[in-house]
């Protein structure tokens, strides 16, 4: 199964049939097929032979077809959808009408005494017939899975964009308050933060759905650790806690600091005196962890819940879109301490 | 003019005292870091305005400002903020004026300027603030200087003539609110056992009656016994099973 952070999925309906997962599949639904042309009333003969014959005929056909899309799939994604559709169709009648012409030639050549291959015009154009229904029907499933993909997908974008409109500002005019209050005092500090601001930015605003190195992640909430400690002065302590991670390895990007800023907001901006974050990670048996704790404020009023519900939801949602079910999110509260952590497999650098 | 600066961020203070610094006739009294400081220092300094943030820890400025329009004369309030406070077309609808960070130094002259003729009729305005939402702290006077008692460490309110006396973890102090209107703001935390009585469910830990019948509540470092009437025993009761109180 491929695990690796996928938003760049290419944009055509029909899947890659070279993979093993597809073909895998092919080989069940056609299988399937083969049952139901047996099990259906009006078929003569003795029922495993019969279902033998039939698989065989099936499969060729089924994995003759998928060998044939997987090889012209280059080409047909070229070509406009409606075009690429009617391209896939003609190929798998073609498909269809050649094996059957081959098919009813050995069964004759080997003289094997069966009612299916009477009649060879009619044998050819029951098989074209059932070719056609469920090439039509395939290619359909195919088309309205692909605009399902596609939609959820969106969807994910859209939240993604929402959440960043939401949470940004606060922090913007907060640092921006600060700039303007270094820029006298602190030349130095407030040409680092500016600069830092702009990677900021940069990350949210260039391409999100990019997988970034967990190395750049991390160096992402270092610069905007460094623009709080300016803002939040003594109030803020981070303690970094990283062990074994594979710092090459890719990650859907804005993973980490989002978690950060969350914890800063809600667990020491509340807090006359501040607190501690502690950001720890480390890599077992292929597993990445990532987890960031944060003291909870006394006083619970001053907690605002759904800003920060909404960014876990954000985030939860996009492991789940780039690992397909293999990670995870989980939110535990003890002693006093608020702690999010991630788990989620290496996936390799892209090329 | 003298002005009390308040914000929980040390450069943000250090720009705004810059400014003021800058504007004819206005001299900074004080920098606090949050609405509790602002209190005790605005008690100690008497500044003209106070430049109040709204988002602190601890004591907020709105709460902050609740409290200073109770006092018998009242500085000047302007809030400022960073983003994202619904709270700021309430004030505009009040005429409190709220300066946007980063804040212009013409627009904060022209806020002090203008700010000493809304001064009355403004705090008239500002009790009325947020008061939705409960106080975090108690604000009395105890001879002559302003006291701040942290809402949590309150174990009790008792009612008597014409005040009401708090009693908290480190003493007691006296202020004039009515007891009803002390019940509806904390009706979250506190509980009425008594006509005169109110009492914080986290610090109940027993509840006991004598010979004949009365009911009497145990409060967390408390010596004497509070009678509980006949009339709130139920209600009481009811709450304690409920695991509102840890008991």
């Amino acid at each position: 199964m491929d695990l690796s952070p996928k938003p760049a999925r290419d944009d055509f309906f029909l899947p890659d049939f070279c993979a093993v997962g597809v073909v895998f599949t092919v080989v069940m639904v056609a299988e399937l097929f083969a049952f139901v042309l047996v099990l259906a009333p009006g078929v003569r003969g003795d029922f495993w032979s019969e279902l033998s014959l039939v698989s065989l005929f099936v499969q060729w056909v089924a994995l003759s077809s998928a060998a044939v899309l997987c090889l012209a799939r280059p080409r047909l994604r070229r070509l406009r959808p409606v075009a690429a559709a009617t391209g896939s169709y003609l190929l798998l009648l073609l498909v269809g009408g050649v094996i059957s012409e081959a098919g009813y030639r050995l069964l004759h050549y080997t003289d094997y005494s069966s009612g299916n291959a009477g009649n060879h015009a009619l044998f050819l154009l029951r098989n074209l017939a059932l070719c056609a229904i469920v090439g039509a029907v395939l290619l359909r499933y195919f088309y309205v899975q692909h605009q399902w993909q596609h939609n959820v997908q969106r969807e994910a974008t859209a939240r993604l964009q929402a959440l960043q409109a939401r949470i940004r500002p606060h922090f913007l005019f907060n640092s921006m308050n600060t700039i303007a209050a270094l820029i006298r005092d602190k030349p130095e500090q407030a040409e680092v933060a500016v600069e830092d601001l702009a990677d900021l930015f940069r990350a949210t605003m260039v391409d999100v759905q990019r997988p970034v190195s967990l190395a750049q992640e991390i160096e992402l909430v270092q610069r905007y650790l460094r623009i709080e400690q300016l803002r939040l002065e003594t109030r803020l302590h981070v303690e970094w806690d990283l062990q074994d991670l594979p710092l090459q390895a890719q990650v859907p990007a804005l993973l980490l600091q989002p978690l950060v800023e969350n914890a800063i907001y809600h667990g020491i901006e509340p807090l006359p005196e501040g607190g501690c974050i502690r950001i720890q990670g480390h890599c077992e048996r292929d597993m990445i962890s990532l987890s960031v704790s944060n003291p909870l404020p006394l006083d619970g009023r001053t907690v605002r819940h759904n800003g920060n519900r909404m960014a876990l939801d954000n985030i939860r949602e996009r492991l789940a879109y780039a690992y397909a079910g293999h990670a995870s999110l989980e939110v535990a509260q003890e002693a006093g301490q608020y702690q999010v952590r991630l788990r989620f497999p290496v996936a390799e650098p892209e090329r | 003019m003298k002005i009390l600066i308040v914000d929980d961020e040390a450069p943000a203070r250090a720009r705004l005292r810059r400014l003021v610094e800058e504007i004819d006739a206005c001299v900074v009294v004080g920098e606090a870091a949050n609405g509790r400081e602002a209190l005790l220092l605005s008690d100690k300094t008497q500044p003209d305005v106070l430049l109040l943030d709204i988002r602190m820890p601890g004591m907020d400025g709105l709460e902050a400002a609740r409290h200073l329009a109770m006092l018998e004369n009242p500085p000047a309030v302007i809030f400022t903020t960073a983003y994202g406070d619904h709270a700021l077309e309430a004030f505009a609808a009040r005429a409190i004026d709220y300066l946007l960070k980063p804040i212009r130094k013409e627009r904060l002259a022209q806020a002090l300027t203008h700010v000493r003729k809304l001064n009355r009729a403004q705090s008239a305005a500002l009790t009325g603030i947020d008061a939705a939402q409960a106080r975090s702290h108690i604000c009395a006077r105890v001879r002559g200087a302003l006291q701040l008692v942290p809402v949590s460490e309150i174990l009790y309110f008792l009612a008597d003539q014409k005040y009401v006396t708090v009693c908290h973890s480190e003493g007691s102090v006296l202020i004039e609110e009515p007891l009803k209107t002390l019940e509806t703001e904390f009706a979250m935390a506190f509980t009425r056992i008594h006509r005169n009585a109110l009492v914080a469910a986290a610090h109940i830990t027993g509840l006991e009656r004598d010979a004949d019948g009365k009911a009497y509540l145990r409060l967390r470092g408390v010596k004497e016994r509070l009678e509980v009437s006949r009339r709130h025993a139920a209600a009481l009761r009811q709450r304690l099973v409920g695991g509102d109180v840890g008991l």
